[in-house]
């Protein structure tokens, strides 16, 4: 499990599109990002799940109160996110 | 030009009743437009409602849609402040993405 914190300075826009939410049984995860814009230059990537916006954990929440929340923040944009992971490589066994 | 006026008022208002519901014009507009975005499909539409503006009024989603679907949307429409917002400006594009659970930010 890989979480971590970034602070995108505003104005908006942050350059990414934000899926899923409780109302449609999906976390809230990135599911783009505009080349070059502040959520990519952050090195937040595809597929990282969301957990917490402007210090308010985002597990819950509808997909309108995560955009609300978002559009609320204009100052700067503080988020924690948990890396979406590559499974790990089983490790070899040596034929015996 | 009039045959294409014809064949399009066919497809909305098959009744020649004289009146287009809004669900027949979001049917309309999802098959006709080349949009594969439904969400944009949704936005265009609410566009056409506003005048061509970026937001729509309570009063106008009143005036143009059944009571319930008016009241549901003006419950969940957030104001709207871009540079040309008013008092009671309500955005009909994050409402419009959140349907689809995926907005731009």
């Amino acid at each position: 499990m890989s979480n971590y914190s970034v602070s995108l300075v505003g104005p908006a826009p942050w350059g990414f599109r934000l899926q899923g939410g409780k109302d449609f049984n999906m976390p809230l995860t990135i599911s783009s990002l505009k080349d070059g814009g502040k959520a990519s230059q952050a090195n937040v990537r595809i597929g990282d799940v969301v957990l917490s916006i402007d210090g308010i954990s985002a597990h819950g929440m509808t997909h309108l109160e995560a955009q609300n929340k978002i559009k609320g923040c204009t100052g700067s944009l503080n988020m924690t996110l948990q890396r979406a992971s590559a499974t790990p490589k089983p490790e070899p066994v040596a034929v015996q | 030009g009039d045959a294409e006026f014809n064949r399009i008022m066919s497809v909305v208002d098959p009744n020649h009743s004289g009146l287009v519901t809004f669900q027949a014009f979001i049917d309309f507009m999802s098959r006709e437009t080349t949009d594969t975005d439904t969400a944009d499909q949704v936005i265009a539409s609410f566009k056409v409602l506003a005048g061509d503006k970026n937001f729509i009024t309570a009063e106008e989603l009143r005036r143009e849609l059944p009571p319930d679907q008016a009241e549901y949307c003006i419950a969940r429409m957030a104001p709207y402040q871009g540079p040309d917002a008013v008092p009671g400006a309500l955005d009909y594009k994050s409402f419009s993405t959140a349907l689809y659970g995926e907005s731009d930010l």
